[in-house]
């Protein structure tokens, strides 16, 4: 359903002296139909930016991104906003997904007032399928609490009956037993309406719970992907093993080691899709240079290990 | 189209009606209010309450206030009272035209630099820098004198001239608005949903970034009537017999010690006006704060 | 144990334009020395303000009412001079954000030092060589260099060690750390179960109040763990018999909706606080609710714990 092909976003800045970030490193990923793929890695792993590059919200630097296929890079603006309604996006902060001075009701109208949709009963259909009472509507954002308003960012989401929505961190901002209840609200709706997730995380937990598939992803690159039990449960590729142990935390702590906290490398600043990023891997050698994804048992994982 | 309709007046309404009692309710808005109020009466009710202003009278002229003259009268034998009062109108409308139309061409240039970004930006960035950099007044007087001497003098030489300085402070809070609204997460969720950059601009950027624009505007009446009182008494500004203020102000510079009422009373109308457009700012910017979110009492 | 601070029967009520909020309602809870206590709870359950205003640190449109005894006196009841005497010297803050906690302008050794300057009267070559010392003790190395540079150039997980730095140079009796995982990749929290680890390293005898709501963490850390609900506290117990065997109903809730437990979600909405309902709050969403909590339950004693649930009685 949504093919993502050599995508690379280079962010720059500065006007004499240009600054690159490469947040996102010639990367491939399919999602079917129907699935959750999990896409998890630390800040600054560029899963955010990616999850908004599959919707255009940001626009690749390279690389195509085919929608049901149609290519999405190639589109007119207007054929594009067409697309969205198709595809949408559940962000990571509830508290600033909403415009503060719109009540919750035209906020969650606003999809359908943009695309000309005369038909207002269905925000009562939406908040009712994600938990909402109609006491919620005439309120604004300020006025909910932060499970209240992922609610309602959900119900907005599904207005246009997507296929694919990218759930960016919808619960690190929540408590814990709110987050159960988002989590579960969400399972409930793919299983009716079979949407596509894109579940952003860095809770490899969360992850394994939500998901089908995973894909691990270090300094703009997937490092590894595939069935999340199994990748989870038996990781290949060395950052797939040290994320999965750091869940650990009894483990981890009782071992002796140096203060020095581990430096992670995020974003690198050059264009290298070739490179495996992972500079302080213990396995490193000078194949590392130029390593592509390896098919290994019904995953795909770049390191020389998996030969 | 009726959808449009109903759909935005719900939400302008209540905003509307929420903001008003707002903006009364708050002290400083209030006394500012009134002063302009009154200031704004005064020139409306002129011809009502004063005589002409261009009437001169050499027999009697610098005679100091009496009943028959409140302010007393110039060195024309014209009674300061009328050109006060007059001078009301001149000030406030030129004032409040400036205003509207750096206003609207500041927040529009700014609005459009700061939403397309790249190099159009940078550029109109740069420009409003090197605006900012010139000292105002003086950069007013040079523009003034230009278009003087390339046009002759007329009032419409000191609009232009300060339109010309005044627009990149709108431009500059607008940019700045944009460009910081432009990436928070309801304005992004809605280019999700397919909205066009219209949409985007007109119903959810300008909205919340008209509160320090509507401040700054405010505050900015006072200033433009400084300004114009300013070039007036340089002998740059209104050309008299037009009844300005800061005109009238240098008229009376040279009477100071015989006859002080021809500065003191322009003085004060110019320290009243300004003192009520400044409160009405500050309350403004009050008002509009952005209320502290929920609070992280958690 | 003894006891290094007791509050008690203490009403926390923001006083705002919508009504009244009662964050802290009636609440009574003991720190032993040497203990690490963690405080856990949702957003809104009250725990930040429990723990500001043990630091009287709370806005002016508050109201307080209660006592919390810390060293023979009533903290509610001192004056500002005697107040500031005790914050940051016995009793240190740790605040929630590192981003914004530290002034950017100012090196971080003098920040660091600035307590013990304040607390301690000690001049300023002695208070640096303690700076770099403390900067080393806690992994910021090489200590010196990193003394004298700005916030900016400390990353987000230096950044929390630095504040804990700041708080423990004057030695105090108590350190209250707020949140110190909200918003931290699963991942780096190993970083800071190892920081508090090397407090205790450092002094066997300071009491860690730990404000949470981070389940893990707290197991890892706590000695005992305080749960508090709605402006209540309603359960204390030690932490190993409540990870293994949570007493009130709504700790077990909260440990059943961990993703390592299942994820099962608390039925419902957490009550408002302005209008709290009568009785027992949790009600509506306890599962073995009955009429006896239309009232509000005492606490009682179960084994070394005490939680406040009718089941108990």
């Amino acid at each position: 359903m949504l093919k993502g092909e050599k995508l690379y976003k280079v962010f720059e800045s500065g006007f004499i002296k240009k600054k690159k970030i490469v947040a996102v490193d010639g990367i491939d990923i399919e999602i079917k139909e129907g699935e959750t793929l999990a896409l998890v890695g630390e800040s600054g792993s560029g899963k955010s930016t990616l999850g908004r590059l599959l919707l255009m919200l940001i626009k690749p630097t390279r690389g195509k991104i085919i929608f049901d296929g149609v290519d999405i890079t190639a589109l007119k603006p207007k054929e594009l906003r067409k697309t969205r309604t198709k595809m949408q996006l559940i962000p990571q902060h509830p508290d600033e997904a909403m415009d503060p001075r719109w009540k919750i009701f035209d906020s969650i109208a606003e999809p359908l007032k943009i695309h000309g949709i005369d038909d207002f009963d269905r925000v009562y259909e939406l908040i009712d399928m994600v938990g909402l009472k109609e006491e919620h509507l005439d309120r604004f954002p300020h006025e909910l609490s932060g499970g209240e308003l992922q609610r309602a960012a959900i119900a907005r989401a599904l207005a246009l009956n997507p296929k694919f929505v990218v759930c960016d961190e919808p619960t690190s901002m929540l408590d814990v037993s709110v987050q159960a209840q988002i989590l579960r609200l969400l399972i409930d709706l793919q299983r009716k309406l079979g949407i596509a997730y894109l579940f952003i995380t860095h809770d490899l937990e969360v992850a394994e719970f939500m998901a089908d598939r995973i894909a691990v992803m270090y300094a703009g690159q997937i490092v590894e992907e595939g069935n999340a039990e199994k990748v989870l449960g038996d990781p290949v590729h060395p950052y797939t093993k040290t994320l999965v142990e750091s869940l650990d935390l009894e483990r981890n702590t009782n071992e002796v080691e140096s203060t020095e906290p581990r430096k992670v490398l995020v974003a690198g600043v050059e264009e290298n899709g070739k490179e495996c990023k992972y500079y302080q891997c213990p396995y490193r050698s000078s194949k590392c240079s130029n390593i592509e994804a390896i098919a290994l048992n019904g995953r795909r994982v770049r390191c020389v290990l998996a030969e | 189209m009726v959808i449009e309709m109903e759909f935005a007046a719900r939400t302008i309404r209540l905003r509307a009606n929420e903001k008003l009692t707002a903006i009364l309710g708050n002290r400083m808005c209030f006394a500012g209010l009134t002063i302009i109020t009154l200031i704004a009466l005064m020139g409306l009710l002129a011809p009502l309450i004063a005589d002409d202003p261009y009437k001169t009278d050499l027999a009697n002229r610098l005679t100091p206030p009496s009943p028959d003259h409140p302010f007393g009268t110039d060195q024309l034998g014209r009674d300061l009272f009328s050109r006060v009062v007059y001078g009301a109108r001149v000030s406030l409308l030129v004032a409040i035209t400036i205003s509207l139309i750096s206003m609207t061409l500041g927040c529009l240039i700014g609005a459009v630099s700061g939403y397309i970004g790249g190099y159009l930006d940078d550029i109109i960035g740069r420009i409003i820098d090197v605006f900012l950099s010139i000292p105002e007044l003086i950069f007013n007087i040079a523009l003034v004198g230009i278009l003087c001497v390339s046009f002759g003098a007329s009032t419409w030489n000191v609009i232009l001239a300060i339109v010309i300085t005044n627009w990149v402070s709108y431009a500059r809070i607008t940019r700045g608005m944009v460009l910081s609204l432009k990436e928070r997460e309801f304005v992004v969720s809605t280019r999700a949903m397919g909205a066009s950059d219209f949409w985007i601009l007109f119903k959810h950027i300008i909205p919340n970034a008209v509160g320090p624009i509507i401040v700054l505007a405010t505050l900015n009446v006072g200033n433009i009537i400084m300004t114009i009182a300013s070039l007036g008494f340089l002998g740059l500004g209104i050309q008299p017999p037009t009844p300005e203020w800061g005109q009238i102000l240098n008229s009376g510079k040279n009477y100071i010690t015989t006859a002080p009422w021809i500065a003191t009373f322009p003085g004060l109308a110019i320290m009243l006006a300004v003192l009520g457009f400044n409160l009405l700012g500050d309350g403004l910017r009050d008002v509009f704060e952005p209320k502290s979110r929920r609070m992280s009492y958690g | 144990m003894d006891n290094l601070l007791v509050i008690e029967d203490l009403h926390v009520h923001f006083l705002l334009n919508s009504g009244r909020v009662r964050a802290v309602d009636g609440v009574n809870l003991s720190v032993k020395k040497g203990e690490t206590l963690c405080l856990i709870g949702e957003s809104g359950s009250g725990k930040s303000v429990l723990g500001l205003s043990m630091l009287r640190l709370l806005p002016s449109n508050v109201y307080i009412n209660g006592r919390i005894i810390f060293d023979g006196k009533n903290l509610l009841e001192l004056g500002e001079e005697e107040i500031r005497k005790i914050r940051g010297k016995k009793i240190a803050w740790v605040p929630q954000n590192p981003a914004t906690s530290l002034n950017p302008v100012l090196k971080v050794g003098f920040q660091v030092a600035e307590p013990m300057i304040l607390h301690l009267g000690l001049d300023k070559t002695r208070a640096w060589s303690k700076v770099v010392k403390l900067l080393d003790f806690f992994g910021i190395r090489p200590a010196e260099k990193r003394a004298s540079e700005y916030p900016h150039q400390f990353s987000g997980g230096m950044r929390q060690r630095v504040l804990v730095a700041m708080g423990t140079s004057t030695n105090p009796e108590l350190i209250i750390a707020d949140e110190p995982t909200k918003g931290i990749d699963a991942s780096k929290k190993v970083q800071v179960v190892r920081l508090f680890r090397r407090i205790r390293e450092e002094r066997e005898d300071v009491s860690l109040l730990l404000i949470t709501h981070d389940l893990p963490l707290a197991r890892v850390l706590a000695d005992r763990i305080a749960v508090m609900y709605c402006g209540h506290v309603v359960e204390v117990s030690e932490a190993k018999t409540f990870f293994e065997e949570p007493l009130h109903p709504y700790s077990k809730a909260l440990l059943d909706s961990l993703p390592s437990r299942g994820l099962k979600p608390i039925k419902g909405f957490s009550p408002s606080m302005v209008n709290p309902p009568e009785g027992c709050r949790f009600r509506d969403r306890c599962d073995f609710c009955s009429s006896r909590c239309e009232e509000l339950p005492p606490f009682f004693d179960a084994g070394q714990s005490t939680v406040r649930c009718w089941m108990y009685a």
